[in-house]
């Protein structure tokens, strides 16, 4: 009886274990701050470099992009921006949205070319 | 005085993402430079087998290493136009003795880099990969220690640059005169930057000597030293320097991505080759609230290479490295 009792418990400390990780794991992917979201597509622009999907030129623009969005939000972060916080800063993430989607659509761009 | 381990060719600094084969100059050389690395072991830096386990190409370079205090963090400096990694001797030397192992590199087309002829141009963005390499092999060799870039004038920009492209690999970044241009005039206020101009064909090349190292001090035994020694390259092509131009411009469009990094800037007052006022520019853009800015009313261009750093100056870079080190380790301990 008590065997079985304490299986029980080593089988709920397993699932609450898991539920745990599962849940830790599912909030990381939701907080990515901004600065994260910059770093990954900085880093994502040297591989493609690196790899020659996209053009020392074209690395160079999108770089540019990054650093005209870092401008931006310090100025907002320093309230310099007449706006909503809230609206300012979605703005910016926006901003970084399209500066992913550019990155993979001049991959493709540089793939297409090479077939 | 610390022991110090000097590397005085050509040795390897693996770069496992480059695809460039290994000149067979540089392999002739790498025996000598195997035995100088054992005698670095011997007084023990056995990490460094990591720095040089990856020849996929060879970067020159040179390292001074502490004998025996436990190292707080690395540095990994860049040299100015037309000098090598053996301008840093003098620094590498004072930083050794305090404990910091320091290493230097040669840039694409200075240094050690002139004695193969394919390689023997200015190449950025090839050296921006070898400080990208570099770094991580000294993250491998320093395991949780915080690496440094340091560099003066053109290695400055070369430092600010690497340092907004692979923020996760630069822990600090140290510049000194970083620029020749000034961003709100949008001008080269530098001498250095007009005389190519003069040049009548892309592959001709200019003698920079007079521009340079007439320049970069007014100590007539420096400038006589600088010019005489054969590791120094003044005599650059018009294509290098309408790209040293751009390269040096496009510097302020990295510094907003500067935002984690804690940054020292060093500006010289007695510059004849630069205005202050472009450094101060980059200074203001950059975005890490962690920044400092240093200027000596002293100093000519040259303010850390060729034995130009002065004690007070040696003293400030030292105890704003140790203050960000620790700040440095303590952050990354409490993740």
């Amino acid at each position: 009886m008590q065997a079985k009792h304490s299986h029980r418990l080593v089988h709920m400390g397993i699932l609450l274990t898991a539920l745990s990780l599962c849940t830790n794991a599912t909030s990381s992917a939701k907080e990515w701050t901004t600065y994260e979201r910059q770093v990954n597509l900085m880093k994502r622009i040297n591989a493609a470099q690196k790899s020659k999907l996209l053009t020392v030129r074209q690395a160079k623009d999108l770089r540019k992009d990054l650093s005209k969005i870092a401008v931006k939000k310090r100025k907002i972060l320093s309230g310099a921006v007449d706006r909503e916080d809230g609206e300012a800063m979605d703005k910016i993430e926006a901003r970084l949205t399209k500066t992913s989607h550019k990155i993979e659509e001049e991959k493709e761009e540089t793939r297409e070319d090479r077939n | 005085m610390k022991s110090i381990s000097r590397n005085l060719s050509i040795l390897a600094m693996g770069l496992l993402l480059s695809q460039c084969p290994l000149p067979p100059d540089a392999q002739a050389k790498s025996p000598s430079s195997r035995q100088k690395l054992s005698m670095a072991q011997r007084k023990g830096r056995a990490n460094n087998t990591v720095i040089l386990s990856m020849p996929a190409v060879q970067v020159p370079y040179r390292s001074w290493l502490p004998r025996r205090e436990k190292p707080r963090m690395v540095l990994l400096c860049i040299h100015a136009l037309g000098l090598s990694s053996k301008s840093f001797d003098n620094f590498g030397r004072r930083m050794a003795a305090s404990g910091i192992p320091t290493f230097a590199l040669d840039v694409r087309g200075f240094g050690e880099w002139m004695k193969r002829p394919e390689e023997a141009h200015m190449d950025f963005e090839a050296c921006l990969t070898d400080v990208e390499q570099g770094l991580k092999n000294l993250h491998r060799a320093y395991p949780g220690l915080p690496v440094f870039l340091v560099g003066e004038s053109m290695g400055g920009a070369i430092a600010i640059q690497a340092a907004s492209r692979y923020p996760d690999q630069v822990n600090g970044l140290l510049a000194a005169v970083p620029s020749t241009t000034e961003k709100a005039r949008n001008t080269a206020k530098s001498t250095m930057v007009v005389a190519y101009r003069t040049a009548e064909s892309p592959g001709e090349h200019v003698d920079m000597s007079p521009v340079i190292v007439d320049g970069a001090t007014s100590d007539p035994s420096l400038r006589r030293k600088i010019e005489a020694d054969p590791i120094n390259r003044m005599e650059l092509s018009k294509k290098e320097l309408a790209q040293f131009e751009k390269f040096m411009k496009e510097t302020h469009d990295a510094t907003p991505l500067i935002e984690r990094a804690p940054t020292m800037i060093l500006v010289a007052y007695k510059d004849k080759l630069v205005t202050p006022a472009g450094s101060v520019d980059l200074f203001t853009e950059i975005g890490s609230p962690q920044k400092l800015l240093v200027g000596d009313g002293n100093s000519e261009h040259l303010m850390l290479e060729e034995g130009q750093m002065t004690s007070e100056m040696e003293w400030i870079i030292k105890g704003w490295l140790r203050s960000k080190a620790s700040r440095t380790i303590l952050n990354e301990g409490a993740r």
